[in-house]
């Protein structure tokens, strides 16, 4: 991979900007959060955190919002990721390893049916706001 | 044992609120904490665990802070240094630190080999405009890849 300056960057990222297709204004506003708190890092969410941003990046739906978050208070379930889709119900999958980490992309964002197997819980109003 | 020749540098710094010399001064005592973040939560583990885990690999760590001029922090390890854990996958691990929330600055810099790079998480956010869609991510991590392979022996 050849190296890349920060001027590079700005003009890739204006290209992507203007090629991004209309699939990827479908689903603006999505958001994907993975717990990366101490007990999310040792169960492996660093893998699963780069495995869904690889999978997002071969489909190339790049308007996902990509986050981290602290403790969800699921420790048991590590690592642990919250999906909010506009017109879904906003869930927390658990124990996400970098291969449900890419099914969670391949079905939940672009194909729209949930993951049933790997739902621990859907957001406590606190985490809400 | 450590070397200058295989230093990884990390350096964050925040233009927040700042601590007293009294605060400070017990930042890295596990059982003390200023209670504004959590009301009810009688310790902190972040500096306390970090300073142990660099001493354990024969690293340093300097905390500068100021009341109304934030703080930062800066710690550097031997990545070969017998108790330092597998480096794995540089690039994504410098990322995942760069993605975390929050308005601060990130300077993580590699030296070994006689060669160097450094990546400024406010460099990135500048040119990337963000660094939270799967497109900014996605470029970030090219980036760094890039600066990384090169670096590489």
């Amino acid at each position: 991979m050849s190296k890349l300056t920060l001027d590079d960057l700005r003009k890739l990222r204006e290209t992507k900007k203007r090629e991004m297709s209309q699939r990827d204004m479908e689903i603006k506003d999505t958001q994907v959060i993975v717990g990366m708190g101490t007990c999310g890092i040792a169960a492996g969410a660093k893998e699963t955190f780069n495995a869904i941003l690889d999978e997002l990046d071969q489909r190339g739906v790049h308007n996902v919002a990509l986050k981290q978050t602290g403790c969800m208070g699921l420790c048991y379930s590590e690592p642990t990721v919250e999906v909010i889709l506009d017109g879904m119900p906003p869930v927390i999958y658990g124990k996400v390893n970098a291969e449900v980490g890419r099914r969670i992309v391949d079905q939940h964002i672009v194909g729209r049916r949930l993951l049933n197997d790997h739902i621990f819980d859907k957001p406590a109003a606190d985490i809400l706001q | 044992m450590t070397t200058a020749a295989s230093r990884c540098s990390i350096r964050i710094e925040d233009d927040g609120c700042g601590m007293d010399e009294t605060t400070l001064a017990r930042a890295v005592d596990p059982f003390f904490t200023n209670g504004e973040k959590h009301r009810n939560r009688r310790f902190g583990l972040g500096l306390p665990f970090l300073k142990q885990q660099i001493e354990t690999v024969g690293g340093t760590m300097e905390i500068q802070s100021e009341p109304g001029r934030g703080t930062t922090v800066d710690f550097a390890f031997d990545q070969t240094h017998l108790d330092a854990p597998p480096v794995e996958n540089l690039p994504e691990t410098v990322l995942t630190m760069m993605n975390f929330p929050g308005d601060y600055e990130l300077l993580f810099e590699r030296h070994g080999g006689g060669g160097s790079y450094e990546v400024s998480r406010c460099a990135l956010l500048e040119a990337l405009g963000g660094m939270d869609t799967a497109l900014e991510l996605t470029l970030a991590k090219r980036y760094i890849r890039g600066l990384d392979e090169e670096f590489t022996p």
